[in-house]
């Protein structure tokens, strides 16, 4: 232990950054371009391979997997040499790319990137294992699929609105495609639906951009830049409202939500889990990065709107998720509801909901992605969709059962998945400054909760029916991509904090809590009761 | 020996175009390496185009200028030929299509270093004529039509020129432009509307022309803007409508127009709406991302139907037939279509930058309205290049090695050329500077 320990370094007491695993491994300044552009040139390496008679079909699946571990790793890497107990953005790369027009390619991460980063080529990993029953046209499909993960990068890395701007705008063609080519009969719609409210997201987007740009003298569209800018009241809301509409078509919001229940459910299970998982939560991440970091005022003027969105979401997705006959739109609509929650959090625009919101952005990817993949997994696994159909699948897909469950408690955030933590901060947060929007919401959720338990009962324990169609327990490949969700989710559901050796020494996991806490000083300095405007 | 150096892009496209015109007519020059040829010929013009036009230099008494903006306008231009000259089926077409193209280029060409009326009119008109007659070589009917049509907006261009010599005293751009200022006179405004009109509507109907006649009608319309660059107040209500009914008019064309054409051709009028809003922020930066701008949209408006090949084979399946075509396709009409990430965005977002600062938020509504149907539009196209199946005839005719390998080079271009927007935009920015737009 004591050899342990001095290997370790002296224990010390949080927050002191310590770095415990990788240090030092790897040393890129282009860790971020690789992230991003990586997937693009396998995306055209696999574009341009010859695949007569679809004979290299199951090497191209393999090639976007191990593509998708190694971005794994790097981002691992990332995470664990990252300096993660400073808001300051690190691996920053800066290179003029239009600049008379203060354009510049400026990528960098903080410790809120650096989290869905990390989640993200978790769900890249998962997406890809639970591609594995695509049949027809695999090479698009795979090509499109790595697309995605490169502009969620793109995204995420961001550090100058032009480009951030560029990668959410080059996203959405490829999920349309990726909802238009494959998963359900109705997917055609799906894809038109998604093409509709993202093209509609990102027009938002760029408007806000333009204002924020033009607001603040015209002169670059460098984020650090445009964030010093003070912006009168008025243009701060019209930013805003905005940034709210984008965020809304992506989270999605209430009443922006229309594309989620086709994509969901009709989606093939690794899109439908790619976009649940990671694309939808670039809405929130947009959310934080450019208006509650910058538009102190506008925040505070919009936010009863966005709690009134929140809670809107939260009820309808409970009334619907009580109302459904399908499961795989039940977990369509119930995946509406992490999203909401961070609404909520956002709205609260107290530290704590702030910090909290930041949490339930990371995690409730996880639980989103867990709830569709795994209602897509029982519905190809019972070869039917319908609820009335099914019944008894308990002992026949105890597996599959296990993890419906613990999906459900994960959306409604039970003590013991990730969502709790994150939840509770947002609740205790926001009670005072939205009384009305988390008392709807704790509603919204009680009625989920029993309309989980209503649906549970009958698809899992009710009596079987005698015509219905065969079942099966998930797949060894299946139970891979559903248990890494799980394992994500208890891991920092159990162990928010990290692990610790000897209870002070953080091991290889710093903790989510505390990385999200320690970096979250641009988020919450402007909303403390000591800031200017502040505790209003 | 600089002089030699200065005037070889033009020597060199001029002789392949003849080349290539009278090889047509001796049956032993028949072989198939011909366009291969050409290719290389117009691949060697830009080479030393890029490096030996680097120099600001005039010849021939002032009558030849070799500035920044005719450097852009020559390696667009080239560019475009090269990929064109590289991607076309010249069996199917004709030989002499061939050096047709090519001798629009050369008038493309010598529209860009044109310093006076004359010289830009003569290079547009043999721009459009060549173009017009290698489109006629393929379909009689259509080329006899826009024969017709590019005679009268030429005879309009013309008109309208005299008319602008005659009220400024002087043939010469840069004598007209420090000539012409307000207010603007009723002749020198109907001079205008006849020269901007005619240019305009010959560039909205690009896909009767034939790919180059784009090119040069895009730089006869700079060069003139420029010379009346003084006038741009008067203008300040008729430009910015002009390019919010361009952008509609794709809009609506896109999701309403007919499948046979394709959508390219809408989306490429949506983005000439874009170039003509960044002239009617009439401010530095947003003449800056005009020019830009027009360089992306010459390159994919002239390849897109290069690259697509037979159009009678449809859009159906070509992913399956030929992904190289499939691949650059796509990065054409999402360049002209204006879709993130390629340089058509990136110019488009720049003009909205300046346009919102000027004031003119509702063109930036409008075009992002606009924008955002036509990627409906291209949706539903790379949806059918893509998941559509193949039909089995289409199956038997496979694409020939070259022609996939050009689209293929036409999207590294598209995708190089928003890479590269850093020196590319720098370049724009100075070739704006001389053709006096700022």
């Amino acid at each position: 232990m004591r050899y342990l320990l001095g290997v370790l370094g002296n224990p010390s007491p949080s927050p002191t950054p310590i770095s415990p695993f990788g240090p030092t491994i790897i040393h890129s300044n282009f860790l971020l371009s690789t992230l991003i552009w990586l997937p693009v040139v396998v995306a055209i390496v696999i574009a341009l391979m010859p695949n007569p008679r679809g004979r290299f079909d199951r090497l191209m699946l393999q090639i976007a997997f191990w593509t998708n571990a190694f971005l794994l790793f790097l981002c691992l890497i990332a995470y664990t040499q990252a300096n993660l107990f400073s808001s300051a953005p690190q691996y920053e790369e800066n290179l003029p790319w239009l600049p008379a027009f203060g354009v510049s390619y400026h990528l960098g991460v903080d410790g809120i990137a650096i989290p869905l980063l990390f989640v993200g080529s978790l769900i890249g990993v998962v997406a890809v294992l639970a591609s594995a029953s695509i049949r027809e046209r695999v090479r698009e499909y795979f090509v499109l699929l790595l697309l995605v993960e490169a502009t969620v990068n793109g995204v995420l890395s961001a550090r100058d609105t032009f480009v951030l701007v560029v990668f959410w705008g080059a996203g959405v063609l490829p999920i349309a495609f990726l909802l238009a080519g494959w998963g359900g009969p109705a997917r055609r719609l799906a894809g038109a639906r998604f093409l509709g409210y993202g093209a509609a997201g990102t027009a938002a987007l760029a408007l806000a951009v333009l204002v924020l740009h033009s607001g603040s003298g015209g002169v670059s569209f460098d984020l650090d830049y445009l964030q010093k800018s003070i912006l009168n009241p008025r243009l701060q809301v019209v930013i805003a409202l905005l940034l709210v509409i984008a965020a809304a078509t992506r989270l999605p919001l209430f009443p922006l939500h229309g594309w989620a229940r086709d994509a969901y459910s009709e989606g093939a299970p690794g899109v439908a889990i790619l976009i649940a998982g990671v694309a939808a939560r670039l809405g929130g991440y947009l959310l934080i990065r450019l208006m509650i970091i910058g538009e102190h005022s506008g925040s505070r003027l919009v936010a009863p709107l966005i709690a009134a969105l929140a809670a809107a979401t939260v009820v309808y997705a409970a009334l619907a998720c009580v109302r459904t006959l399908d499961i795989r739109r039940f977990g369509a609509h119930a995946a509406l509801v992490p999203g909401a929650i961070f609404a909520l959090g956002i709205a609260g625009l107290t530290s704590l909901s702030l910090l909290g919101a930041t949490l339930q952005l990371v995690v409730g990817g996880l639980a989103a992605g867990l709830i569709v993949g795994v209602t897509a997994t029982i519905a190809e696994r019972a070869q039917s969709r319908e609820v009335e159909v099914m019944g008894g699948l308990a002992p026949r897909m105890p597996k599959l059962s296990w993890i419906l469950i613990l999906a459900g408690l994960a959306v409604i955030g039970v003590p013991g998945s990730a969502t709790f933590v994150g939840e509770a901060m947002v609740f205790f947060g926001s009670v005072q400054s939205q009384p009305a929007a988390v008392a709807a919401v704790a509603i919204g959720l009680a009625l989920l909760a029993g309309g989980l338990a209503f649906a549970y009962h009958r698809i899992l324990f009710g009596a079987p029916q005698p015509d219905a169609p065969g079942a099966s327990d998930a797949s060894l490949g299946e139970m891979w991509y559903l248990g890494l969700m799980v394992g994500m989710l208890l891991w920092w559901g159990i162990l928010p904090g990290g692990p610790k050796l000897g209870g002070t020494v953080p091991l290889f996991d710093e903790g989510i809590v505390n990385v999200i806490n320690n970096t979250s000083a641009d988020i919450v300095s402007g909303y403390s009761p000591t800031a200017p405007g502040g505790g209003q | 020996m600089r002089t030699l150096a200065l005037l070889s892009p033009e020597a060199l496209v001029a002789i392949a175009a003849l080349a290539c015109l009278l090889a047509s007519r001796i049956p032993l020059l028949r072989a198939g390496w011909l366009p291969i040829a050409a290719a290389g010929a117009v691949a060697l013009a830009l080479g030393i185009e890029l490096t030996a036009g680097a120099q600001v230099t005039t010849l021939f008494h002032g009558g030849y200028s070799q500035d920044r903006f005719a450097l852009f306008a020559k390696a667009a231009l080239l560019l475009a030929t090269f990929l064109v000259v590289l991607g076309a089926d010249w069996l199917e077409l004709s030989r002499s299509a061939l050096g047709l193209t090519l001798l629009a280029c050369t008038g493309g060409m010598v529209a860009a270093s044109a310093t006076d009326l004359v010289g830009v009119w003569a290079g547009l008109e043999l721009a459009v004529l060549a173009s017009v007659g290698a489109a006629g070589l393929h379909d009689r009917l259509a080329g006899r039509r826009a024969l017709l049509f590019g005679a009268a907006l030429g005879a309009l261009v013309a008109i309208g020129m005299a008319m602008l010599a005659a009220t400024s005293g002087t043939f010469v751009l840069s004598a007209i432009r420090h000539s012409l200022t307000p207010p603007l006179s009723l002749p020198l405004a109907l001079a205008m509307l006849l020269v901007l009109g005619a240019l305009l509507a010959q560039l909205a109907a690009a896909p009767s022309f034939g790919p180059l006649a784009v090119g040069a009608t895009g730089i006869a319309l700079f060069k003139v803007a420029g010379a009346a660059a003084g006038l741009a107040p008067a203008w300040s209500v008729l430009i910015p409508a002009a390019a919010a009914a361009a952008m509609l008019v794709a809009a609506i064309g896109s999701v309403g127009g007919s499948r046979q054409s394709g959508v390219a051709g809408w989306a490429g009028l949506l983005q000439l709406g874009w170039v003509i809003a960044g002239l009617a922020a009439g401010e530095r930066l947003g003449i800056t991302a005009s020019v830009f701008l027009f360089g992306a949209y010459l390159v994919a408006s002239a390849a897109a139907p290069v690259v697509l090949g037979n159009p009678l084979h449809g859009l159906s399946g070509l992913a399956h037939r030929s992904v190289g075509r499939a691949l650059g396709y796509t990065a054409c009409l999402l360049s002209l279509a204006c879709v993130p990430p390629l340089a058509g965005f990136l110019g488009a977002f720049a003009i909205s930058a300046v346009l919102v600062g000027s004031g003119l938020f509702w063109l930036v509504t409008v075009g992002f309205f606009a924008t955002a149907v036509v990627s409906f539009a291209v949706l539903r196209d790379l949806r059918l290049v893509y998941l559509a199946p193949s039909s089995e005839q289409v199956g038997k005719n496979p694409v020939k090695r070259v022609a996939a390998g050009a689209a293929v080079l036409t999207g590294l271009a598209m995708v190089g050329y928003a890479v590269l927007a850093n020196p590319i935009s720098g370049l724009a920015a100075q070739g704006a500077s001389a053709v006096g737009l700022r």
